[in-house]
């Protein structure tokens, strides 16, 4: 009751309000001419019919009719009046059957046959069109170029209205052709008769989704705005909060009070195991490595070894005690990554049926095993880093990415790819398709270790903020220098792969950067900026030159790379809006079988929807907000790896809107290492924290108070308790 | 100032995260029994995984068999073979089919024709066929046609419900679309010499699919349930102690701050409230 009357109605009843105006506002427009809220247009209809181009004694039933010459005539004739139905005559006309005035529909097609794709020549300047185009309204055309057959598809916000557009389109090429056949009549038989083969089949694509939509912005208004109202009534108190759990961290370059015990001095094998992955990350194509075992999931490489690592794992928790055990500590990372799971688990239980009668479930199985694999190895890395060990992580990694980007160069320079070459001697290595040749725009495709050139550019440019912290906080000039090498380095290497990503990245990250260290890093940028340019042009020739063309005003925008990414935001509307909320099964949309996406985001909207794909953006957003804080902490040296680790996130963040990042794991292992990585950072070392040591203590120990277990005075846990009478008065003013 | 304490956070160590939902066991085991409902819902609902598969092969031939005639010419057959299995996706073919099979038209949903096995008719599909195809999407029968590149045969594969469902639309294919070309014939008034003539290479053959299907679903469901309603539970209580834990924090914060804002002597006020030192 007492909780009840503390409640602050007022505010809450004021986002409640506010939640449900977003509601509506998703769900409706409003409107002063005519005053009132009218649908938005978000709901999709569809009709599909064909149209058989045939002659009066039907090829279907005579076998005497069709001829190969014929059949090939009547295939160009329906590619004839599928053109014939994209004029302006036959679009004008659709739309006044179907009832919109003086508008037209949007007709479109074939697309099997390709005709639409207008990219392979330069775009001309085109006039204003004189007739209103309703884009609500859409037609497509198809024929195959082989049969003689047209087929029509209508997609329209009713049934009603789909039905009506495939019907009108029908009559109008009839009334076309008998027209035509009217001012020039055929001899014979050789009359073309159009003949419909039945009703359209039509239906609702996204049925409900105005609700889930409305019901979406509802709860997202209601927890960002109660969020906020609870971060505000705390704000005080998190601060005094953070600040006395700062300063409860060590410096990483003071000594610490114990012995250390931090990789890679230490026996503990986990920390060994987690090197010896992160070194298999970066040296090995694993994921072209199929395993000659059969396991229930795939068998490539990552698996076995994350199995391993999770044994060694679950036996440090349950056999080892004290300061060498594993601390488990689920944070806001943790939560998101396994609400994230489970959205994708979700997924799949409730369009199971739709998954299997399209052969799906398999595919879906063995991406949540993947999905396992990722989050099992973020819990391990999570409760195993120490603080003290990420600076030697991240010089590790360093330098591993320092070997893929001179490995990327020798491939880029001699088609020599070392990393395939070489474990291809030793295990099962299955080469890319595109292994050493060029794609459609003539870049060679370069590999390194990694199945794509994209994620290669990614891991690379992930490297990147940890070399510049290097280059920057390095106590010696000596180790300095090298980092600013292993910068040029990684730049080229990340060039190499001829993708726009590995300059998209790499400026992300330096805009990044900037903004937290304006000073230090634009310094280094302005200072060493021509050094580096000449050093990635002598390493990779030509490459930087390739990649900056591609990003040119005039090319950005017309590539094939850049129109075709762009071309799928209007195709995968249905798929969108089929499932808005939970999706249609994670990771279902195969790419070969249905298209090509290269962005993650919009995967995941199609196959988690809307929900799954905040999860996958809290991940991030929650890294980002633990590295943040302790960039601001007092600790230079764990803000100066927090802003790396920062930065990194960043570039995969973005990186996810130009290709698939969670279907090639070189990227989401290092990501989830790295956001390990933040989180130990904000841990403080377990020699300093005696909340670690007590448990060091014998069992039989009676504790330093009766002469036995470790003294703990040097850790006080709190400040002396001091009751307000006998504080000292302090003047204020 | 209290020195927060670092069980009370939202940050969990898992010893806590056990006592936890030990000490929440009523809602841990509603999520347990909301879990298992789910597993069971998607049990029941499991009818829809089409588990049931059949194929058969139906020749497109002239009154006067092509393969007991030699001098038929095959081609034009072969075109021919091509065009039905598209016609044979339209929705009056597929009509027949299902008044033959006994089924409503709208438990019907085709796709091709392929020419090949490897050859994939929807990629890069715009949003409007896209659309039609997810129209189609939870029809219980898909079928495939395949039009043979060499030969005037159509092979028609169909998913169902049951492998015994799977056979009888399969059958059904030839016989509606028979039923169909006969008609047509009838109405074109097409010579018996003519006629097209279909001829089903042996009936269906059916195998049962997707077994573990729906288990995986069961599974599916069990675990994200759980884990939501885990998480829920977790999140909740974290929550609910993070915010007791700032309201101490801040408590003893304003008690430190009332005290030094008094001068405890003359009892002056020397600040107020809006000049809380940061």
């Amino acid at each position: 009751m007492r909780s009840l009357r503390n409640f602050r109605w007022r505010p809450f009843a004021a986002l409640l309000a506010l939640a449900a105006l977003a509601a509506v506002l998703v769900g409706y427009k409003p409107s002063l001419s005519p005053p009132g809220l009218h649908p938005r247009g978000v709901e999709l209809a569809s009709a599909h019919a064909q149209l058989l181009v045939d002659s009066s004694e039907s090829e279907v039933t005579d076998i005497q009719q069709i001829t190969e010459f014929r059949a090939t005539l009547a295939a160009e004739l329906a590619l004839n009046y599928t053109l014939y139905l994209q004029s302006d005559t036959a679009t004008g006309a659709l739309g006044r059957d179907i009832g919109l005035g003086a508008r037209h529909v949007v007709a479109s097609g074939p697309y099997t046959l390709l005709l639409g794709r207008t990219n392979y020549a330069p775009t001309k300047p085109s006039p204003p069109q004189p007739q209103t185009v309703d884009h609500s309204y859409r037609l497509l055309v198809d024929v195959d170029g082989a049969r003689p057959m047209i087929d029509l598809y209508a997609q329209t916000p009713t049934v009603r209205s789909a039905v009506a557009l495939v019907d009108a389109a029908r009559a109008v090429l009839q009334s076309y052709v008998t027209e035509q056949q009217a001012g020039h009549p055929p001899a014979g038989a050789a009359a073309v008769v159009l003949r419909p083969l039945g009703p359209p089949i039509a239906g609702v694509v996204d049925p409900g989704v105005r609700w889930q939509l409305m019901l979406f912005a509802f709860m997202l208004v209601l927890l960002v705005g109660g969020s906020l109202l609870w971060a505000r009534r705390h704000r005080q108190g998190r601060l005094l909060r953070d600040a006395a759990a700062t300063a409860k961290l060590d410096r990483l370059d003071d000594p610490p009070g114990q012995e250390e015990d931090a990789w890679p001095h230490t026996k503990r094998v986990l920390p060994w195991g987690l090197a010896g992955f992160v070194a298999m990350l970066f040296l090995v194509p694993f994921d072209a490595i199929d395993l000659p075992v059969h396991l229930p999931v795939n068998s490539t490489l990552d698996r076995p070894v994350v199995v391993a690592l999770a044994m060694l794992w679950l036996c440090s928790l349950a056999l080892v005690s004290g300061a060498a055990r594993p601390r488990l500590k689920l944070t806001p990372v943790h939560w998101m990554l396994l609400a994230f799971f489970a959205v994708a688990l979700l997924s799949l239980a409730l369009n199971g049926g739709a998954l299997a009668s399209m052969d799906e479930t398999s595919l879906v199985v063995k991406k949540l095993a993947l999905l396992v694999s990722y989050i099992l190895f973020f819990f391990i890395v999570a409760s195993v880093l120490r603080p003290r060990e990420v600076p030697r992580f991240a010089a590790l990694m360093v330098g591993l990415g320092v070997v893929v980007a001179l490995g990327t160069i020798v491939e880029y320079r001699f088609h020599y790819n070392p990393f395939y070459e070489l474990w291809g001697k030793v295990l099962p290595v299955t080469k890319p398709t595109g292994f050493d040749s060029v794609d459609s725009i003539g870049r060679l495709e370069v590999y390194g270790p990694t199945l794509q050139p994209l994620e290669l550019a990614a891991m690379l440019a992930m490297m990147l903020p940890f070399a510049i912290i290097g280059a920057l906080d390095s106590p010696t000039k000596r180790r300095r220098t090298l980092y600013v090498i292993a910068v040029a380095l990684l730049l080229a290497g990340g060039v190499a792969t001829a993708r726009k990503t590995s300059l998209v990245v790499p400026l992300a990250v330096a805009v990044v950067m900037v903004a937290y260290r304006p000073r230090q890093v634009g310094g280094l940028v302005v200072k060493l900026g021509v050094v580096l340019l000449v050093l990635v042009h002598f390493a990779a020739p030509s490459a930087l030159g390739s990649v900056i063309s591609q990003l040119e005003p005039g090319h950005v925008n017309t590539a094939l790379t850049t129109t075709d990414r762009t071309a799928r935001y209007d195709a995968v509307t249905p798929d969108i809006l089929r499932h808005p909320l939970i999706g249609r099964g994670y990771e279902s949309y195969a790419p070969q079988k249905y298209r090509i996406l290269d962005n993650e985001y919009l995967g995941l909207l199609i196959t988690v929807g809307l929900v799954g794909a905040l999860c996958y953006l809290g991940v991030f957003i929650a890294m980002l907000a633990a590295a943040h804080r302790t960039i601001r902490g007092p600790d230079p040296r764990r803000a100066g790896l927090a802003l790396a680790a920062f930065a990194t996130v960043a570039a995969i963040m973005i990186a996810s809107s130009l290709f698939d990042v969670l279907s090639f794991p070189h990227v989401p292992y290092l990501l989830l290492f790295v956001g390990a990585m933040i989180l130990a950072l904000r841990e403080p070392s377990p020699a300093t924290e005696p909340a670690r040591i007590l448990t060091v203590r014998p069992r039989d120990s009676a504790g330093p108070a009766a002469g036995g277990g470790l003294d703990l005075d040097p850790f006080p846990l709190a400040p002396p308790r001091v009751r307000t009478s006998e504080r000292e008065p302090v003047l204020t003013g | 100032m209290t020195e927060p304490d670092e069980s009370e956070s939202i940050e969990l160590e898992l010893s806590e995260i056990i006592k936890t939902l030990k000490s929440h066991w009523i809602a841990t085991g509603i999520v347990v029994v909301l879990a298992v409902g789910a597993a069971l819902a998607a049990r029941l609902t499991s009818h829809s995984v089409p588990t049931g598969v059949a194929t058969t092969q139906v020749l497109v031939d002239s009154p006067s068999s092509e393969l007991a005639n030699l001098n038929q010419n095959p081609t034009p057959l072969i075109s021919r073979a091509s065009v039905f299995a598209q016609v044979m996706t339209s929705s009056t073919v597929l009509q027949d089919i299902a008044k033959a099979a006994g089924i409503p038209a709208s438990q019907l949903t085709a796709s091709g024709p392929y020419s090949g096995s490897g050859e994939v008719l929807d990629t890069v599909t715009p949003a409007e066929a896209r659309s039609s195809q997810l129209v189609g999407e939870k029809a219980p029968y898909r079928l495939t046609f395949v039009a043979q590149q060499n030969e005037p045969v159509i092979t028609a594969t169909v998913q169902g419900p049951t492998e015994l469902d799977a056979a009888n639309v399969a059958n059904a294919i030839y016989t509606g679309t028979r039923a169909y070309v006969e008609t047509a014939q009838r109405e074109g008034s097409t010579p018996s010499e003519h006629k097209v003539t279909l001829r089903q290479l042996g009936s269906a053959e059916a195998a049962a699919v997707n077994s573990s299907s729906r288990s995986t679903l069961e599974v599916a469901a069990f675990l994200g349930v759980l884990v939501i309603g885990l998480l829920l539970i977790i999140a909740f209580e974290g929550l609910r102690r993070r915010d007791r834990e700032l309201a101490v924090v801040q408590r003893d914060f304003d008690a430190e701050l009332d005290a030094v804002a008094f001068d405890p002597r003359d009892r002056h006020q020397v600040a107020t409230a809006g000049e809380r030192r940061p």
